[in-house]
Order: C-alpha cells, then sequence, then structure tokens
C-alpha cells in the first residue's frame, strides 16, 4: 500500500517541477504576491 | 470604402472622473478613485452607440496641460497628437470635465481644441457643483466653446446615452478656436470668461460640508490625529472582524484533512497532501478575510475622497526628505502591493526623484506582508488575538517602515543633486463622495481572488517541493528530528544555521526565509511544515497550533527559540527584506535598467540582514 503512494508523491513532486520549468520557459515564471490584482502581479 | 473602427479618446485633467465613465461606457473595473493619478498608462475598451456602431474607447491619463513632462503625461499628449506608436491618433475626443472645477479644467480642452480634433466635453458631476451652489449653463458653455457639451454623472450611470448619441455619424468637424492659437495667455482669459459665464457662483461664498470636515482633516494638529485614529481603526479592524470567517477556513481544513486521512492510509502520498498541501496552503489561505478587510479600507479611502487628504497632509513632511506630495501616492499604493505604486511612479516629473522614489516603494508594508506579521505578532502577546496593543504594534511595524524608507529617500536624494527644471506639486482635493460600494466590493473580490489564485499555483508549487525537500532522502530512523537532518531541508538548515543564528533563528526558520523569497507569504506555510514535528497523532493542525509549536520550540540546550528577541528581529527583517520577484522585474522596467533592480534587491536584503542582527543582539544583550 506505501508503495503507490510513494509512487504518486514522486510523481506529483516531478510534475511540479516539470510545470515550473515549463512556465519559466514561457515567461509565466514568478506568479507575484499576486495580492495587488493589477497588470504584473 | 468602409473605414475601420473609430477611436474615441477619454482625456481630462486627474481626478475628473474619466475612469469611472470609462467603466460605465464599456463595463470594465478598471482601477478608479477619488485622487489624481490613478491612470498611468492607456486602456482600451469598446462601446456601442445607440445605433449598434462599435467603437474603441481610450482611456488617457490625467493631466492639466499638454506641456507637461511626467511620463505618463507624455502618453497623453503623444496619443492626441498621433505620435503614439500603438494608438492611433483619435477621432474624437470626449473631454471630462469636473463641474465644479470649469476653470482649470477648461485649459485642457482648449488646448485640445486647438488640435483640430472633434471634441465633446462631457460635464461630470453636474450635481454635485449645484449642490454647492454653482449655476451652470451647459448650452451656453457650448455656445462659446463651438463643441457639444453634456452634463453627466459618470459614477451613476446618468447622461450617458445622451453623450453616446452626441457622438454622431459622421462625427462632427472640429471646432475653430476662438483665442489665439498656442497663446496661451490668450487661451487662458477665454477658458475664466468662459467659466464666468457659463458657471456663475453664488455672491457669497458658503462652505461646503467638504469644507467642514477638511476644517478637522486638514488642520495641521488635528489632521494628524485624524489620520493616525484612522490607520488605528484599519489595523483593529482587520484583527478584531477577521476571526469568525478565519474560523469558517480552519473548520474546512480540519474537515478536508479528516476527509483525506479517512480514505486513505498511511503513506507518503497522504503526507503530501495533508501536511505539505492542505496544511502549508491553508497556513496562507487563512489570511484572506485580513487581505480583504485591507483593501476593503484602501478602497473605502479611495473611493471617498479621504486619500487625496492623505497626501495633502504628507505633503509637509515629505518636501524635508526631498520628495514632492507626488510621489506620497506612489508611495501610498505600495502599501496595498509596491507593483502598482512603482507604476504610479510615473505621474513624477523629475528623473531623479522618480528613481529614488522606485526604490524605496518596497518599505512601505505591502499585503503579502500581512501573514508573516499576522502570524508573528501574537507571538509577542502571548499567542492572543485582537485588542488594542495588537493594533499599536501593527501601526508600529508599517511606521518603521516608512520612516526608514524616507530617510533612506533624504540621503539617496542628497546624492543625486538637484533637479535642472524645477517641478511644481499641484494637489487637487476633490469633495468627499459616498464611496462607490460597487466597485469596492467588485475591487475586493478581484484581490481575494487574485491572492487564492496564487495560493493555488505559485504557493502550493513551493509547498509540494519543500514537503519533498524535508522528507526526501529518507532516513532508517524512526525519530522526526533525525529523519529531518537527513533530508535536503535538514543539510540546508545545517549549512545556513550559522549564518542566520546571530539574527536569533535558527535553520528550519532560515530555510523559511529562503523559501519566501519568491513571495514573502511563503513563509507562513513554510513555517507550517518545517515545524510540523510529529510529537503527537494530533492531525488537525490550525494556526493557533502553528504559534504554539512554535513558542513551544526550544533550542539544544533547552532554552527557548522564539523569545520575543528572536521575533522581533524576524519582523525586523520582513519589515525591510525585498522579496518579490515580480517587483524586481516591474523595477527594472521601470527604471530602464536591470541594474537598479539587482542593486535594490542585494541592499534592502543586505540592510534587513543587519537591521535584525542589531536588533535581536541589542535586545539579547539588554534582556540577558
Amino acid at each position: 500500500m506505501e508503495d503507490w503512494q510513494s509512487v504518486a508523491a514522486i510523481a506529483t513532486v516531478a510534475l511540479t517541477v516539470i510545470i515550473i520549468i515549463f512556465r519559466a520557459k514561457n515567461g509565466k515564471g514568478g506568479g507575484g504576491c499576486g495580492t495587488c490584482g493589477d497588470g504584473g502581479c | 470604402m468602409e473605414s475601420s473602427q473609430e477611436t474615441i479618446a477619454l482625456a481630462g485633467n486627474p481626478n475628473s472622473g474619466k475612469t469611472t465613465l470609462f467603466n460605465a461606457l464599456t463595463g470594465s473595473s478598471a482601477k478608479v478613485g477619488n485622487y489624481a493619478g490613478v491612470t498611468i498608462d492607456l486602456k482600451h475598451g469598446e462601446f456601442h452607440t445607440p445605433h449598434g456602431r462599435k467603437l474603441t474607447l481610450v482611456d488617457l491619463p490625467g493631466c492639466y496641460a499638454l506641456d507637461d513632462s511626467s511620463p505618463d503625461q507624455e502618453i497623453a499628449r503623444a496619443v492626441l497628437k498621433g505620435d503614439h506608436e500603438k494608438c492611433p491618433k483619435p477621432d474624437l475626443v470626449i473631454s471630462v470635465i469636473d463641474a465644479s472645477n470649469l476653470e482649470r479644467h477648461l485649459q485642457l480642452t482648449l488646448q485640445i481644441i486647438e488640435l483640430d480634433i472633434p471634441v465633446i466635453v462631457a460635464l461630470n458631476m453636474v450635481d454635485m457643483a449645484e449642490k454647492s451652489g454653482l449655476r451652470l449653463d451647459p448650452v451656453k458653455l457650448s455656445e462659446e466653446l463651438g463643441v457639444p457639451v453634456v452634463p453627466i454623472r459618470a459614477d451613476k450611470g446618468k447622461g450617458l446615452i445622451e453623450l453616446k448619441q452626441a457622438i454622431a455619424h459622421p462625427l462632427p468637424p472640429a471646432s475653430k478656436p476662438h483665442w489665439k492659437t498656442g497663446d496661451e495667455k490668450d487661451r487662458r482669459e477665454f477658458g475664466l470668461n468662459v467659466a464666468q459665464i457659463a458657471a456663475r457662483r453664488p455672491d457669497r461664498q458658503t462652505s461646503s460640508s467638504s469644507d467642514k470636515i477638511d476644517a478637522i482633516a486638514l488642520h495641521p494638529v488635528l489632521g494628524w490625529f485624524c489620520f493616525l485614529g484612522i490607520m488605528f481603526a484599519l489595523f483593529w479592524s482587520i484583527f478584531s472582524f477577521s476571526s469568525i470567517p478565519m474560523g469558517w477556513i480552519e473548520s474546512l481544513q480540519e474537515l478536508l484533512v479528516g476527509q483525506v486521512e479517512g480514505a486513505m492510509a498511511e503513506g507518503d502520498f497522504r503526507d503530501l497532501i495533508t501536511h505539505g498541501i492542505i496544511e502549508g496552503v491553508g497556513a496562507v489561505v487563512i489570511f484572506l478575510p485580513q487581505i480583504l478587510m485591507l483593501f476593503f479600507f484602501i478602497g473605502l479611502m479611495e473611493s471617498s475622497g479621504y486619500m487625496a487628504r492623505a497626501a495633502f497632509l504628507m505633503d509637509g513632511f515629505m518636501s524635508k526628505v526631498g520628495l514632492s506630495g507626488k510621489a506620497f501616492l506612489p508611495l501610498l499604493s505600495s502599501y496595498a502591493c509596491a507593483i502598482p505604486g512603482v507604476m504610479a511612479t510615473r505621474t513624477i516629473d523629475s528623473a531623479k526623484e522618480r528613481l529614488v522614489t522606485i526604490f524605496v516603494a518596497p518599505w512601505m508594508s505591502c499585503s503579502a506582508r500581512l501573514p508573516v506579521y499576522l502570524l508573528l505578532v501574537p507571538m509577542l502577546l502571548g499567542g492572543s488575538e485582537g485588542g488594542v496593543t495588537q493594533a499599536a504594534i501593527f501601526m508600529a511595524i508599517y511606521v518603521v517602515g516608512t520612516l526608514t524608507a524616507f530617510l533612506v529617500a533624504r540621503i539617496l536624494r542628497g546624492r543625486l543633486g538637484p533637479d535642472e527644471v524645477e517641478h511644481h506639486f499641484m494637489l487637487e482635493l476633490p469633495p468627499y463622495r459616498l464611496p462607490q460600494w460597487g466597485y469596492i466590493f467588485r475591487h475586493v473580490l478581484d484581490r481575494g481572488w487574485a491572492f487564492l489564485k496564487n495560493a493555488g499555483t505559485i504557493i502550493l508549487a513551493i509547498m509540494i517541493l519543500l514537503w519533498a525537500a524535508s522528507t526526501y532522502p529518507k532516513s532508517e530512523s524512526d525519530d522526526p528530528a533525525e529523519q529531518l537532518a537527513h533530508t535536503v531541508v535538514g543539510r540546508v538548515s545545517a549549512a545556513i544555521e550559522p549564518i542566520v543564528k546571530p539574527l536569533g533563528f535558527d535553520g528550519r526558520t532560515g530555510t523559511a526565509i529562503l523559501t519566501s523569497f519568491a513571495a514573502r507569504e511563503v513563509f507562513v506555510g513554510s513555517m507550517a511544515q518545517l515545524f510540523h514535528v510529529e510529537e503527537s497523532d494530533e492531525e488537525t493542525e490550525t494556526r493557533t497550533h502553528i504559534r504554539e509549536r512554535l513558542a513551544n520550540e526550544t533550542w539544544a540546550d533547552g532554552s527557548k527559540m522564539f523569545t520575543p528577541a528572536a521575533v522581533i528581529s524576524l519582523l525586523i527583517f520582513y519589515i525591510y527584506a525585498l522579496q518579490c520577484l515580480p517587483t524586481s522585474a516591474v523595477v527594472a522596467r521601470e527604471a530602464g535598467s536591470w541594474k537598479w533592480a539587482v542593486g535594490q534587491f542585494i541592499f534592502m536584503t543586505v540592510f534587513a540582514g543587519v537591521a535584525s542582527l542589531i536588533v535581536y543582539q541589542t535586545i539579547t544583550f539588554f534582556t540577558g
């Protein structure tokens, strides 16, 4: 039972890394404080 | 031949209500405020005339004249003259005039008429002007200017149909100026004459309710009490009114953790979902009510007209630090977020003053710091929330950031030297108005949504990575402390502990600070994760529990880790450090060089570290 959980956890982490790299390459990295709601934030 | 879609530009003095009219015509929700300088860039939208003709509408930054030199006013001038590379010369200009200030607002309208563009005058806030005793005659005004004049009330949507009908098809020809074109003196005299004919003032000057309020709000002594009282009420409300919705978020969080635990056996994936995601992201999301509250109050002050009074009060103080009142509004915006604050520096004419303002703007405590302060401040008071002392500490935090910004501005301004051309600052004090509730609530919801979106993207990603870094590589040991020491986080913590220990922090706190360089509020989630020690199997971690855990944390020698000195040191670090990548990107763009952004980042980080070190060591020295 623990095995599939380890695989799922590692897959989630790997997917997160891939999404971050993909977004950074497309110039969408950063994200920002998100609270200003204006333009680049 | 079918012509392309016609462009209509909205022009006018700052705070004449252009953006409110833009929103009313296009159905947009662009930022408006009852003070000057809110619009700093071009905004595009579309609307239809009553006959179904689709038109492009461009909202220009407000300007008093077409010969001013600040970056935002250059944009307005370039568009009106057809020199803007991204915006065609408008086919018609709607010149928005505040009916209460006809003399001054007419000057810009006359200059636009000189440009040989068809003009329609939208006479805004007519009913308010008449309430103050003015007798307005729009027909006379139209005859004198030779252009259509439509009385409107943009915030109530009155007169919009008449305004749309005035945009006839084909568009009316440009009016011929009745004064000597290009002659400023002649134009000014003509404007004054027209204003006298079209707007007759009552013989006896009566003081309006705005004047009566201003007698207190702008009083050299009472005004400051008033200002501080409003700020104090703001901080007290943020603490006091948020506890109920925070309780709901906590309950939701606990319910989610319970559901996941009920559905899944113990294991890594369950741990990632409960401790990594729900607890980490939840630790940040729990502060949503306070964020909403802050933006509600900022909206209230902007919309009512009090923000302009705050700028007026600060003007004298600003000149002492070498900045003009023009720098205050960008700095004020930075309390919400440094990004619109930095962008708002476009209203400053002097390039040197603009650079200095950009440099110090991130020291105005932005809303992203709020979760950090909200976690730490109650720790100074034994964990209790709400109350006068807490509000006073909060005010002190904001004052420390602001005073440091002014001090550094003074030093920098002195080093950059005086301007070659002297610039003047003119601040319009608009009449107090009832807040536009619809706009405020929409604005608060937008900001709240942006906060949640951020929690669901960047904070979620960092929490997942942090969970992995604090879980892998795994050790054979069953002792949670040994297991953590074996992980990436454990090793990073051990490496940086000697650097951060003189500031009062252990390696885990140092790691939490490192994770928050992408966005400050990540710190709260990181602390929730990194100080999660499996001493008991209680899985329903809550906000209070995070503080309790931190309060019970000890060093290896058994001494308390989060002493008041360490908490103050952390607060000082977060007041001063520039931990926001998008701010650096915007600074680089606005200052025209990455050197400024990098220099600012290094300076502020070093400043924060040194200030924390001095504060921690001094307090420890005196308290033992």
